[in-house]
């Protein structure tokens, strides 16, 4: 077991760093602040109205440099829109007019208050903004003080890259090789760097908190995990020893594992399981591929509506939709229709101030109850699927109605574009996302309707052992081999198998070499997972049988409980896989 | 040349980013000096984010003040995008 680490965060890029520690100190900018003259007030502006100039030129020559790599290069949209306002530049230059302030200063006060602004609109998809804002000054004012933006260009080889935040434009000057590793304060898996990081394959760890830039001095020795979240500085002897060593596997093993990406998932005995990869934003697509998926199994839309101002338009998502369909063709692509709680969406999509929005008006329950957003999606999807194959999933079904309801918008939107004359594919599948408790219980009766069955392990754990595993008092109950959620489980296998349709996860439990054997016994046909996640699970379906997994079942069946469970399935796992046991799975 | 409409947004999102986009590119279109009030605020119509500071979600009431040679027809163009919801879809 490893020793605590310094500071942990969330794990956003698998893979293991060691090196000094290259520290973005953005408060290295110091603003200059002096009154210029009257004489000097059209120099001053028109040193501004370059160094704008200067920007953009800049933010273009990287944006186009990202595009032609294939990357992200609309991140950057924003912050071209707030370049080209004309509030920004007029602001400011009244400032160096009227107070006499150098650009600088003017610029300065120009984004305090237009940040002051920001903060004070209650949306907090507008509030966001403000950090779109801040990287253009910042970009801005360093052009006026004749500085290279100091990004991540000139940096030596084999740092670990220390910030608050990183901006794309930062990430986007990064060569794979250059930088080891990323440590941020801020940040989600979701966001900007993590992706990037994904896509470039180094490890990350982001959202430290705050702190971390003082805390760290240039040149640390730094030792970092991505895939456990942990960071350490200047770390003992004792511990860089054993990062070194994880290192050393993990590089191994990735390299090893690899080989698996490209062979069918097909047990000794002859059962073949399909492995497809969850995704958020279309540019995990080539990873997914890397790693050998056979399809994407989830595909969350959320991403597509988080951290806007407005909803995306049908166009807009029939773009992204096509986009993906297109990269994976001919696999499939299972599309969840939008499962957002109120927490998430543009405010006047959703209802505000639901008291537990985990069992509030979210997923196909806000579908009915705002039909047109719904309708929107469905029509951008069915547009999409004559490019690919497209399998939709309805997710928080818990009645027959529900389901129902999904059925009948999808034919309706059908028959509109068919009159419209509309291409699409002939064989768009229909599932439901089985992840309520009641919807476990009913699942025969919905095998007879749907198309597959696709098993939503995250929440259908949380509601059936009533946790909420974001709550730190109760989050070591949340445990997905506690025998009521595998009983569950199997319930919802049988009936897939009596009516004869597929069975999927596209849970986190998939992802868990441990949960292997368990769900191959199940006779669980399609698990999805993160993409990182394939290689390994493949190996391991490989080399085993059907039949020992049962044997492992049957064993496990009568214990009481999640702990013992655990024990005897870690145990004739790591029998047979002693190595990926030992390394692979950091967390006992 | 000054001419003004008042008009209410309708939009389901309100003056959102996009919304206000959609509003900055057809007032560039226009040599006018184009302004939306909210009561006493002023938001300079051809900046996205004055529009967007003005916090005008739906229901709100805004005055379109264009001042120029094409006056009429920036004002005319403006009040009908906000009729029909700056085209949003929903």
């Amino acid at each position: 077991m490893a020793p605590d680490a310094e500071r942990t965060g969330v794990a956003a890029s698998p893979g293991i760093a060691i090196g000094p520690a290259y520290v973005v100190r953005r408060e290295r900018l110091i603003i200059p602040e002096y009154r210029i003259s009257e004489a000097h007030v059209s120099s001053e502006i028109e040193r501004l109205e370059a160094a704008f100039q200067e920007t953009r030129k800049g933010l273009a020559e990287i944006r186009s440099g990202m595009e032609a790599t294939g990357l992200l290069g609309n991140i950057f949209d924003a912050q071209f829109l707030f370049l080209e306002d004309p509030t920004l530049r007029e602001q400011t230059a009244r400032r160096i007019r009227e107070e006499h302030l150098n650009a600088e200063w003017a610029l300065q006060r120009e984004l305090n208050r237009l940040e002051a602004l920001f903060e004070s609109i209650g949306d907090p998809y507008i509030r966001e903004r403000r950090t779109d804002i801040g990287f253009v000054v910042r970009r801005v004012l360093q052009a006026l003080m004749g500085r290279e933006p100091r990004g991540l260009r000139g940096m030596p080889e084999g740092v670990i890259v220390v910030a608050d935040n990183l901006a794309p434009a930062d990430v986007a000057q990064v060569k794979a090789g250059q930088v080891a590793g990323f440590v941020t304060e801020a940040g989600s898996r979701t966001s900007h760097v993590a992706i990037m990081a994904r896509s470039l394959e180094i490890p990350a760890v982001v959202g430290i908190g705050a702190g971390l830039v003082e805390q760290v001095p240039d040149g640390a020795q730094l030792s970092v995990d991505g895939r456990t979240g942990e960071l350490w500085i200047e770390p003992p002897p004792e511990v860089l020893e054993e990062f070194e060593q994880r290192r050393r596997q993990f590089l191994l093993l990735a390299r090893h594992l690899l080989r698996y990406a490209d062979l069918p998932a097909e047990t000794r005995d002859g059962v073949r399981v399909f492995l497809h990869a969850n995704i958020g934003v279309r540019e995990e697509v080539p990873d997914c591929l890397r790693y050998g998926a056979e399809g994407i199994g989830l595909y969350r839309t959320e991403f597509l509506f988080m951290n806007r101002a407005a909803l995306p338009d049908e166009e807009e998502q029939f773009q992204a939709y096509r986009e993906i369909l297109e990269a994976v063709a001919p696999r499939s692509v299972v599309i969840r229709t939008l499962d957002l709680g109120g927490d998430k969406l543009p405010s006047h999509v959703a209802l505000r101030g639901e008291a537990n929005p985990a069992m509030g008006m979210r997923g196909i329950r806000l579908s009915q109850r705002r039909c047109e957003v719904f309708r929107i999606q469905l029509r951008a999807m069915l547009r999409a699927s004559a490019y690919g194959r497209l399998r939709v999933l309805l997710p928080m079904v818990s009645s027959l109605e529900e389901f129902d309801f999904g059925r009948d918008e999808l034919d309706a939107v059908r028959q509109e574009l068919d009159r419209r004359g509309v291409l699409m594919g002939d064989e768009v599948e229909l599932g439901v996302m089985v992840e309520t408790p009641a919807a476990a219980m009913i699942a025969e009766l919905l095998a007879r309707r749907a198309d597959f069955l696709s098993i939503g392990t995250n929440d259908l754990l949380q509601y059936t052992l009533a946790v909420d595993r974001g709550n730190e008092h109760v989050a070591y109950l949340y445990e997905p081999l506690h025998p009521g959620h595998l009983r569950l489980i199997e319930r919802i296998c049988q009936a897939g198998r009596r009516a004869g349709v597929a069975v999927g996860m596209c849970g986190e439990m998939a992802n868990d070499p441990l949960h292997c054997w368990i769900l191959l016994a199940l006779g669980i046909g399609e698990l999805s997972m993160a993409p990182s996640s394939i290689p390994l699970i493949k190996k391991i379906i490989r080399e085993s049988t059907v039949e020992e997994a049962r044997e492992l079942y049957a064993e496990v069946l009568d214990l009481g409980s999640a702990e013992e469970i655990r024990k005897v399935a870690a145990n004739a796992l790591s029998r047979r896989f002693p190595v990926e046991f030992e390394q692979i799975v950091p967390k006992g | 040349m000054r001419k003004e409409a008042e008009c209410v947004i309708q939009n389901e999102l309100g003056l959102h980013l996009r919304a206000a986009a959609a509003f900055v590119k057809v007032a560039d279109r226009f040599q006018s000096d184009i302004s939306m009030f909210r009561d006493e605020d002023e938001a300079n119509g051809k900046s996205i984010i004055a529009l967007v500071t003005l916090a005008a979600s739906r229901g709100t009431a805004v005055r379109i003040v264009a001042d120029g040679p094409d006056a009429d027809d920036a004002v005319a163009a403006l009040t009908h995008l906000i009729q029909v919801d700056f085209g949003e879809d929903s």
